[in-house]
């Protein structure tokens, strides 16, 4: 059992990475692009501005759970340093139960509704002329939320594989 | 009423003994006022539907335009990092000086505030300048303390002097609060605060840093530069080619002064000036790598077609759109993504690309964690009415605005104990801002303000961020007491830079209202 979630966490984590090395790219891609089409012809695509947004977004939110799953996300260690061993383990097992899974938990419940509906109507972009797809871009909330939470417990689970 | 006061005071406690547990600092900021809201909805003193906005507020910064910037800017730094510039610079330097203690100290303070202004990161700065110019300057004879404090305090440099991505961050936040402050204190039409606004603001504060440590460096090392002579004989000093010193010291200089002039130039937003920067240090970094000649030249010829773009925007209000220019700028738009393609190409076959997006993936996690996470402490904080509460407890203050805003200071200064930059500004500014922003005090003025004291709060022992970085690499026989008696002058100079930057507001508003115009 405990094999089977630690090696499925593994490639959640791979797919994770993949997505956000892609968005990285592209974001990177189309603000040159559009820094290009204003700067050498005084024009712009909205949808290479959208493009931009929508990997900017799935960036943001995804490097959430890549971050954790590589123990970057910024601790307070003045005090902790001085403890014993065992206790950082034991206060991020109370960590993941306490805040990890409610926090997480809430931003994926709490966020159907609106997905929901943003799926029902194939929700695009504000602008008109824009590019569809927010209904996928917003998809990414709850997946996050999902994905911090099967990271955390991987993690606590094997911590090898939190510092690799 | 009050036992709204009693859950904000139980929040704020757990809050700290939260972080300080040493569990990762968001899970604390977010986890602690979700579990406080529980228990005040179980008592009935909190509507947990406040709570049904927390996603609708991850997604706003999630499709905020500013923040993209903050990936952009990382993703320049860690190219720039590890083309391993720094060290070439150093080692030019080195031997342009032969030796000479004071103009060693010197340079390393000039080279520490490009390298800090073009990374902006505290601890990746810190770590860096350790590791390559510590040896360099105990060599020349710089006494170990005074060492210490320069390295310490231009590794902080890098938070105030632009581009900097805490500038970016406190603009996200300084805009938003300001302009809900001044509707709410009735002023329907407030001049908004950009990002360009803090740049150009944090720009002039900056160098006086820079000048303050120059002058006492210059002033505390002269009696060193006598004792040295001994040192210095040992010291070969090489000629330098001037070639040399340009193709170390022009390329980083060239990109921090297109990404900072594309926006006060007000050609470029922050976000495509950010996206300049990273692809600059793209190429950059391919430049430096073993490139045959031909893919050197193409690298080269796109760095020039992005000047030349930036030229061509600068003067595009005065030309006429002829056929001629609509072709020259076809040709600048292939050359330039000739370069940059040949540039990401052979950094990806060196590996060197793959590292650096990680890298920006695993920082701007960091950043974002807190962003989401301050989000819910912030709900939470206003479903018990906190905001009126600041807001009454700031008017009671004795001395009115400059009692509310030392008391600003005080707190965030505190809190640079504790937390890193990011975590304050997304808890303080819009916490406590609202009962400042409301009234008369310039925008740019308090951001830079809060930048610099943020500034000072890593530097000042016992708690600083940028000491703790210098001790986990510094040698072992710099004692921890070398350390805090280094940067205590340099502490002081940080405090004579914020006296006059509330003296003189002027230092701070004066290049934004010529740069914009207001």
């Amino acid at each position: 059992m405990r094999a089977i979630f630690l090696s499925t966490c593994q490639v959640l984590d791979r797919i994770t990475a993949g997505l956000c090395a892609v968005a990285c790219v592209v974001l990177a891609g189309a603000v040159l692009g559009t820094v290009i089409l204003r700067f050498g012809f005084d024009t712009g695509f909205i949808q290479l501005q959208n493009l931009a947004g929508y990997a900017f977004a799935i960036l943001m939110i995804l490097s959430l759970p890549y971050c954790l799953r590589r123990a970057g996300h910024v601790r307070v260690e003045v005090l902790s340093e001085r403890l014993p061993d065992g206790y950082l383990r034991i206060a991020d097992s109370v960590a993941l139960v306490v805040f990890l899974v409610p926090v997480f938990g809430l931003l994926a419940w709490a966020w159907m509704p609106d997905l929901i509906y943003s799926w029902s109507i194939r929700e695009g972009s504000i602008e008109t002329g824009g590019l569809g797809g927010v209904f996928l871009v917003k998809t990414a909330v709850p997946l996050s939320g999902v994905l911090m939470i099967l990271q955390g417990i991987a993690v606590l689970l094997d911590p090898k594989e939190g510092a690799a | 009423m009050i036992t709204d006061e009693l859950f904000l005071a139980g929040m704020i406690l757990g809050l700290f003994a939260g972080i300080l547990s040493g569990i990762p600092a968001m899970l604390a900021i977010a986890g602690v006022p979700l579990l406080t809201a529980v228990i005040g909805a179980l008592v009935g003193a909190f509507d947990l539907g406040f709570l049904n906005f927390f996603p609708a507020r991850v997604y706003g910064a999630m499709s905020n335009p500013l923040l993209m910037a903050v990936p952009l800017f990382v993703l320049m730094g860690v190219l720039l990092e590890r083309s391993r510039l720094a060290e070439s610079m150093l080692e030019v330097l080195g031997r342009m000086l032969g030796g000479s203690t004071r103009g060693m100290a010197l340079s390393v303070l000039v080279f520490s505030a490009i390298i800090a202004a073009s990374t902006g990161i505290v601890g990746a700065t810190v770590v860096m300048l350790v590791l390559i110019s510590l040896p360099a300057m105990l060599e020349a004879g710089v006494p170990k303390r005074m060492a210490t404090g320069i390295i310490c305090a231009s590794g902080t440099l890098g938070q105030i002097i632009p581009p900097s991505i805490l500038l970016v961050l406190l603009g996200d936040q300084i805009g938003n609060t300001y302009l809900e402050a001044q509707q709410k204190a009735g002023n329907f039409a407030p001049d908004p605060v950009s990002v360009g606004d803090l740049f150009a603001g944090a720009l002039l504060p900056g160098l006086v840093l820079v000048g303050l440590y120059a002058l006492y460096i210059f002033v505390g090392l002269r009696s060193a530069a006598k004792a040295s002579d001994a040192a210095r004989a040992t010291v070969v000093v090489a000629p330098v080619a001037l070639r040399e010193v340009l193709s170390s010291f022009a390329p980083p200089l060239l990109l921090i002064l297109a990404v900072l002039g594309s926006i006060l130039a007000g050609i470029a937003t922050t976000t495509e000036a950010a996206g300049l920067g990273a692809i600059g240090a793209l190429m950059l970094a391919a430049y430096r790598g073993d490139l045959p000649g031909l893919q050197r030249k193409l690298v080269l010829a796109g760095v020039l077609a992005a000047f030349a773009l930036m030229v061509l925007r600068l003067f595009s209000d005065a030309r006429s759109e002829g056929a001629g220019l609509g072709g020259l700028a076809v040709a600048l738009a292939v050359l330039l993504v000739l370069g940059v393609g040949v540039a990401a190409w052979r950094l990806w076959s060196a590996r060197l690309l793959q590292g650096a997006v990680g890298d920006t993936l695993r920082i701007s996690g960091m950043v974002f964690g807190i962003v989401v996470a301050a989000s819910l402490l912030a709900l939470v904080f206003r479903g018990f009415g906190g905001d009126d509460i600041v807001m009454a407890a700031m008017e009671g203050l004795p001395g009115g605005e400059w009692g509310a805003l030392a008391a600003v200071m005080l707190v965030v200064f505190l809190l640079g104990f504790v937390l890193e930059a990011v975590e304050i500004i997304y808890i303080v500014v819009p916490l406590l801002g609202p009962a400042l922003l409301g009234g008369d005090i310039s925008p740019v003025w308090f951001g830079v303000l809060l930048a610099m004291n943020l500034q000072t709060s890593f530097l000042t022992p016992p708690f600083g961020f940028a000491l703790f970085y210098f001790r986990s690499t510094a040698p072992r026989h710099i004692t921890t007491t070398d350390i805090y008696v280094g940067v205590a002058p340099f502490v002081v100079l940080q405090l004579v830079g914020l006296g006059l930057l509330i003296a003189f507001p002027a230092l701070a508003t004066w290049l934004p209202q010529m740069v914009f115009g207001r």
